[in-house]
């Protein structure tokens, strides 16, 4: 359980006695400092025991066990799950999103093409006539205000936004764990 | 009690966070980390001083396993007490405090056969075999290193404890106090009366001093002979 390392041989063990050696005649010279380095190489040519390697594992174990330490996060095994799970999720989020304003966005549009010609027919129109580029611009910006300021076209702008917030979460939840697990 | 210090290093095997985290930060962000509730810095924490704590507690008990046990004993009572940790202060010695407490409690409590902290060992000295020329050097090199292990185990443990930290652990005679729980001078008091004791203790087997036969200066310079 518990590894005794043993120091090279030749090199420590001569050191060890010239190192006794010295160590003998700093006590007699009353040389502390002396005496401390040469004790400090005479036992470094003995052999010390180590832990045994596996010591931080059953210390975390027991700690966990005796509610001192806290229990890790969610294993690996979990994150694949996890995944699907936002996966799924944002998949079905999405199909609900298509299947209630689908049609809505069809018909806007439909609206905008049909806007679009009106609009590149009016404005020959206009030019033929003799209409100035500002009074035409007037013209446009107030026909495009009328057709996006209704309440369909608020809403799916703001549910679009709200998916896009959502999606951004939950991209960040998952580079959040992936950094944990890196980490 | 010695005031906080700079970061630390240590040499491990273990990967991930627990490596990055032991080697490269200071005691102060692991603690940190350990406070919001982050495993793995418990880990990196006992990674980090298991060592230590582990060779001070066998310095007192002298077993290996019964070492082991009270290493983890220690770690989960510095765990306990983490929240209380003053982190101004450094780390190493309120742990190897409590390392110390741990192992002396459990001389106390008659785990083990052995002496008291603080009583002198009366082994048989015969363990310091005299020294006789032997066949080779390396068998007078290893007979030199059996009496100078026996020659520690002779000292009294709270002696030689305080030695073992001032030379082999080279700590200041405040942290070897703040450890042992005594005051400084007392340390040092332990430390000189442990070498002198130690130097006795091999002059009896004839290792050296001047009224024991000592080693000439020059011998096992490399050249075979003595």
């Amino acid at each position: 359980m518990c590894r005794l390392i043993a120091p090279s041989l030749m090199p420590s063990d001569q050191d060890a006695a010239t190192a006794l050696v010295d160590w003998f005649a700093a006590e007699a010279d009353g040389d502390d400092v002396g005496s401390e380095i040469a004790l400090r190489r005479a036992l470094s040519a003995l052999p010390r025991l180590e832990p045994p390697e596996n010591l931080a594992e059953l210390v975390v174990a027991a700690g966990v066990r005796a509610g001192v330490v806290p229990a890790s996060a969610p294993s690996w095994r979990h994150r694949p799950a996890r995944v699907v799970a936002w996966s799924l999720v944002a998949l079905i989020g999405t199909m609900e999103v298509g299947v209630v304003l689908g049609p809505l966005f069809v018909r806007q549009l439909a609206r905008l093409l049909n806007f679009s010609v009106q609009g590149f027919v009016w404005i020959v129109g206009g030019l033929e006539q003799g209409l100035d580029a500002w009074s035409l611009l007037v013209e446009l910006g107030r026909a495009a205000a009328a057709t996006l300021a209704t309440p369909q076209v608020s809403v799916g702008v703001v549910v679009i936004e709200f998916v896009g917030v959502a999606a951004l979460y939950a991209l960040l939840r998952v580079l959040s764990l992936d950094r944990e697990r890196k980490g | 009690m010695p005031q906080r210090n700079g970061q630390q290093t240590a040499n491990l095997n273990t990967g991930g966070s627990r490596r990055r985290l032991a080697g490269a930060v200071t005691d102060d962000d692991a603690l940190g980390e350990a406070l919001a509730g982050q495993q793995h810095a418990y880990a990196a924490i006992v990674d980090r001083y298991q060592r230590p704590v582990y060779r001070l507690i066998l310095r007192v008990v002298t077993e290996a396993e019964l070492a082991a046990e009270l290493t983890q004993d220690t770690f989960l009572k510095a765990f306990r007490r983490l929240q209380s940790f003053d982190r101004t202060r450094r780390f190493a010695p309120w742990l190897l405090r409590i390392a110390y407490n741990t192992a002396v409690d459990a001389l106390r409590r008659g785990r083990l056969e052995t002496v008291a902290i603080s009583e002198t060992p009366t082994r048989d000295r015969a363990s310091l075999a005299s020294r006789v020329p032997g066949p080779d050097r390396q068998t007078e090199q290893r007979l030199l290193l059996g009496d100078l292990e026996a020659a520690l185990a002779l000292l009294r443990p709270d002696h030689r404890i305080a030695l073992l930290m001032r030379v082999q652990d080279e700590r200041s005679y405040v942290e070897i106090a703040y450890v042992m729980g005594v005051a400084e001078e007392t340390a040092k008091s332990q430390v000189h009366r442990a070498r002198r004791q130690l130097a006795e203790e091999l002059g009896r087997a004839g290792w050296g001093g001047a009224t024991a036969g000592a080693l000439p200066r020059n011998a096992y310079t490399g050249n075979g002979s003595r």
